[in-house]
């Protein structure tokens, strides 16, 4: 019964933008709480029984969080550490799923999945490892070891995510510019990365985000002030003794900032290109 | 693109090449970002900068905390006739950075800042060097509590934390809820309760849950209800008659609507109750003060001064402190906890740590560094300071202190035994039909075979 | 040998996975050995010390591991339900909206922007026994019981909060797959005659059943390493009720600084996790 009557149309959307409404509310709601919690001054956070909106609208938090490191140091630090490292990952793992993708041998699919495998292993075993490595070659507390942890961590996802996109682009597209006699470069130039771009962007996006509000490593492997990013930073506003719950919030969204502009700039083509199909499986 | 036609001239090759070139220049890349190398590698030819992994952020101060160290450590360069580096670090990491590192065999801090209840934990994994020796010829060493000075000793008996501060437990009261005098005894706040609930208030509140409920609840109960938590060895021994009790008082307690069930949460919600006079009697930590403000007196008074308030609620009448609540008919016993700093093994420079030290435990710095961390210096003469001797709430703190704080015996796999018991602990207040003794057995059975 | 009509060979290939190839070695493969090295071995004061499988039988021998597989195993199922169907329900509402998708979906995504340390702690706050909105809004219902106080409330807390996390990237993806079914299949099917929820299983299902793999496998691996989120929100939870084996390798290496033992669990872990990964995706495969 495709065929629906002016009442039952108007009702069905009624039924579902309520129903999204209502999910984005849950979605956004703890986020809302944070922002408010952020205008409100530190006595405030704790009055009973709970507010939602601030009685005292103030900005407090955020002037704590103005005379802190966070803006000047720590999320310059986190940017060079997040950037740097989802460009060289997409890179690679984009040359590495183009490869998957288009040479079939053997072992391939094993490969594959050995590669995939190192996924389930988790962080915090490999720690040792890296300090260890950090120190001997002396790059603890650098921006490099942080790239080189967060690549090597983060090629088998980037490989996962841009083979499905490779896997999605035809392949008569090559073949024609071979047989054309198009030289590989071109090729390569001008037709498989506009193709792929979303797809390029979507693993982007999605590394830069995990890059951007990794932990663990970053308070491990970071010893010095000077290196800190901005995730460490947060604790800055939280000590054995006393939490500024304030400024913690105002801290965290300001930490929230930069990545959710990169994602709303780029938000037309990363739902394009996830819903283009290319991500089946 | 014109230079890539340029490259039209080969043929397959380009591809390689093209890949080789990209290569070589993100590792071209790469090398400029080694310029940011900020790794405390330099070797002391003769006393070099002294590193110190701490929760104090004295560039960038942004709390009491932070402000008072600085002001504490203003002359410690020239002292030391070094740089001092402070790295900042989240207090809760700081015990796991300290061992990592160690276990690494990589750049490990010259001194840290390490919790004296997180003692037993690096001593089991080797982490921090034997300073006996340094410490019985130092300068300070005449001025430093005892009793502090043992909370840094082994189980063997080697000294490897010099305790800055110390705090131990005591409990809160309010008057209007206890007139006749504030509890002692478990079975004074179970008397208290019927009257104190027809008034809508709690009897009594505290942390019972995770480790540190373990410690300031749970631990003392049971010695002064006559048992052990383990024994010399380091051996778990909780699976007695006292912790029995100690249980099935909490389990009434809850039961009966004396304590609110917050007692058994996660985090730090024990204390609001109190902070809003719901309850009669805080099982409180001598540092507990800095948490509680504003303070409602069920009296109706308010007192919101920041970490002052309780000291006016006591001079208002409003607030009296007694001893840690106890077993009827037993002495108050309370575990001696505290912050100390510590060398870690592999440290590169330990002469420096041991200047850095030295400066640290000088009367007057000990002092003022204690009172930024909220508790009683070690070295004796600091509690003659105005600020301890001449405030009520202080004086009273160690009176305590010196009477009834002991350092919990050292423990095997401290840290798995404390969770497990937070773990059981919890489970069988909740649970009050299951059998006590059987599963205290199971656990220190399972404990003591690791 | 086949001669290949695009300019892919092994030469090219070669260089195309080097460099992933090199970092993956470096960065992952030789941590695993390292690991696989220690998990032999007992490590103290930095110096190791060979101890044979005593790791792995006191591992064995640990109630700990096994409530905590337990406890994984319950949290990324219902982890993986929630995503998976709230996932496809919501694909399915953003399907057949024509007007504000854009915005939805952007306000469904922002969780996911988020650190998982940011996140947690605004659960834990919305929770919190006093101050909590939520748990405010409950307490007439719950007769005041702190629901992160009691094992069972404390992993549907964390349990709500990691789905809340990742929904984004299931509705998405189920979005892009659904986007793909032909209209002209539901028209002759409404023509046979078919109900609505035929129409559903039979072309809907059929068609997005690989993407519900894919999602599924991610997921999967997703919840089982989750660990960031669940620190932030109850550390391990009241005791140890949402210790999962993430915050059990945790705790044992962190909490416990017992990198031995903890590289034993996580070579069990890893083998579970192939374990179960491979019964999985031939599972799945077949059907």
């Amino acid at each position: 019964m495709l065929i629906r009557s002016k009442a039952q149309i108007i009702r069905d959307e009624f039924v579902t933008h309520g129903l999204l409404i209502f999910f984005s509310l849950i979605m956004v709601f703890p986020v809302a709480l944070s922002l408010m919690t952020s205008f409100k001054t530190k006595t405030d956070v704790m009055i009973l029984p709970p507010r939602f909106f601030p009685p005292q609208w103030t900005i407090e938090g955020y002037l704590k969080v103005f005379q802190s490191d966070l803006i000047p140091i720590y999320m310059p630090n986190s940017a060079i550490n997040a950037f740097v490292s989802t460009i060289i990952t997409v890179i690679f793992a984009a040359f590495a799923a183009y490869g998957f993708s288009r040479f079939k041998f053997k072992g391939s699919r094993a490969l594959q999945l050995g590669i995939l495998g190192l996924m389930m292993i988790p962080g915090v075993t490999n720690l040792v490892s890296y300090y260890r490595l950090g120190s001997q070659l002396g790059i603890l507390s650098t921006h490099l070891i942080m790239v080189l942890v967060y690549t090597g961590f983060e090629l088998p996802f980037g490989l996962l995510i841009l083979k499905n996109f490779f896997d999605a682009i035809p392949i008569d597209l090559e073949e024609a510019a071979k047989i054309d006699g198009c030289n590989s470069v071109r090729v390569l130039w001008h037709v498989l990365i506009p193709l792929s771009l979303p797809g390029l962007f979507v693993a982007f996006l999605l590394i830069l985000v995990y890059t951007w509000n990794e932990f663990l490593f970053a308070v491990t492997l970071l010893s010095a002030n000077s290196a800190r990013t901005a995730m460490v930073g947060l604790y800055d506003f939280q000590t054995s003794f006393e939490v500024a719950y304030h400024a913690l919030s105002a801290a965290s969204i300001i930490v929230l900032l930069p990545i959710l502009l990169v994602f709303i700039l780029g938000r037309k083509t990363f739902f394009r290109a996830m819903m283009e199909g290319a991500l089946k499986g | 693109m014109g230079w890539l036609d340029i490259l039209n001239i080969f043929q397959e090759e380009n591809e390689m090449k093209k890949i080789c070139i990209l290569m070589v220049l993100t590792i071209l890349l790469l090398m400029p970002l080694m310029v940011f190398a900020t790794g405390n590698t330099e070797e002391p030819e003769v006393m070099g900068p002294v590193t110190l992994w701490s929760e104090v952020n004295i560039k960038a101060p942004q709390t009491n905390l932070d402000k008072n160290f600085a002001k504490a450590v203003a002359g410690i360069e020239e002292a030391m006739g070094t740089e001092l580096i402070v790295v900042t670090t989240p207090y809760k990491e700081i015990d796991g950075k300290v061992n990592l590192a160690v276990q690494a065999g990589g750049d490990v801090p010259d001194v840290a800042q390490i919790k004296v209840s997180k003692l037993a934990f690096h001593i089991d994994n080797g982490t921090l060097m034997d300073i006996s020796k340094y410490v019985e010829a130092s300068p300070w060493y005449a001025g430093i509590n005892k009793t502090a000075l043992d909370a840094g000793r082994g189980p063997d008996g080697k000294i490897y934390a010099v305790p800055f501060n110390t705090r131990s437990t005591l409990t809160y009261s309010y008057t209007a809820a206890f007139p006749d005098g504030p509890p002692l005894t478990t079975a004074d706040v179970l008397a208290a309760g019927p009257a104190l609930k027809a008034k809508g208030i709690f009897a009594i509140t505290g942390k019972a849950s995770e480790a540190q409920g373990v410690q300031v609840w749970w631990w003392p109960l049971i010695n002064t209800f006559g048992g052990h938590f383990a024994d010399s060895q380091g051996k778990i021994t909780w699976a007695n008659d006292a912790t029995v009790k100690a249980i099935e008082f909490t389990q009434e307690l809850i039961s009966k609507g004396y304590a609110p069930e917050v007692i058994l949460s996660p985090g730090f919600d024990d204390e609001i109750p109190f902070m809003n006079g719901d309850v009669g009697a805080f099982n409180a930590g001598s540092w507990s003060y800095v948490w509680l403000n504003p303070l409602k007196a069920p009296s109706g008074v308010t007192y919101d001064n920041k970490s002052a308030s309780v000291e006016e609620a006591i001079k208002g009448g409003d607030l009296v402190l007694s001893p840690q609540i106890s077993a009827p008919g037993s002495k108050p016993v309370t575990p001696l906890d505290g912050i100390s700093w510590a060398i870690p093994v592999g440290s590169k420079n330990v002469k420096g740590a041991q200047a850095y030290i030295d400066f640290m435990m000088q009367a007057q710095v000990d002092t003022d560094v204690a009172y930024a961390w909220g508790g009683v210096p070690t070295i004796d003469a600091g509690k003659k300071d105005p600020r301890y001797a001449d405030s009520v709430y202080w004086s009273k703190v160690v009176e305590f202190m010196s009477a009834y704080a002991k350092p919990m015996e050292p423990i095997v796999n401290y840290d798995e035994a404390m969770l497990k018991f937070a773990d059981i602990s919890t489970d069988l207040v909740h649970n009050p039909d299951k059998d006590i003794m059987a599963v205290l057995k199971q656990a220190q059975d399972e404990i003591n075979a690791r | 040998m086949k001669v290949s009509n695009t300019f892919m060979n092994r030469r090219n290939f070669f260089w195309l996975i080097s460099p992933s190839i090199l970092f993956l070695l470096i960065i992952q493969v030789y941590p695993a050995i390292y690991s696989w090295y220690l998990s032999f071995g007992r490590i103290k004061g930095g110096k190791y010390t060979f101890a044979g499988l005593k790791n792995f039988t006191r591992l064995l021998h640990n109630s700990d591991f096994y409530e905590s597989l337990a406890r994984t195993g319950i949290f990324t199922f219902s982890f993986l339900i929630a995503c998976i169907g709230i996932g496809l329900i919501l694909a399915l509402l953003l399907n057949r909206c024509t007007k504000f998708t854009a915005l939805y979906m952007t306000i469904i995504f922002v969780p996911m922007v988020l650190s998982e340390v940011v996140g947690g702690t605004m659960w834990r706050w919305m929770f919190q026994q006093s101050f909590g909105l939520v748990q405010a809004f409950l307490n007439p219902f719950i007769n005041n019981v702190s629901i992160l106080s009691r094992p069972w409330g404390a992993m549907a807390v964390v349990i709500a909060a990691s789905v809340w996390k990742q929904l984004a990237f299931t509705a998405l993806l189920f979005l892009g797959a659904l986007q793909t079914v032909p209209k002209e299949l539901f028209e002759s099917a409404a023509l046979d005659g078919a109900t609505r929820s035929e129409m559903f299983w039979k072309i809907t299902w059929v068609i997005i059943r690989p993407t519900v793999l894919l999602a599924s496998i991610i997921t999967t691996i997703r919840g089982i390493n989750a660990l960031g989120l669940i620190l932030a929100t109850t550390q391990g939870g009241p005791g140890s009720s949402t210790m999962t084996e993430a915050v059990f390798l945790y705790r044992t290496a962190w909490q416990f600084g017992k990198f031995g033992d903890a590289a034993a669990l996580s070579v069990m872990m890893f083998l579970i996790n192939i374990t179960l990964g491979a019964v999985y995706i031939r599972l799945l495969k077949e059907s």
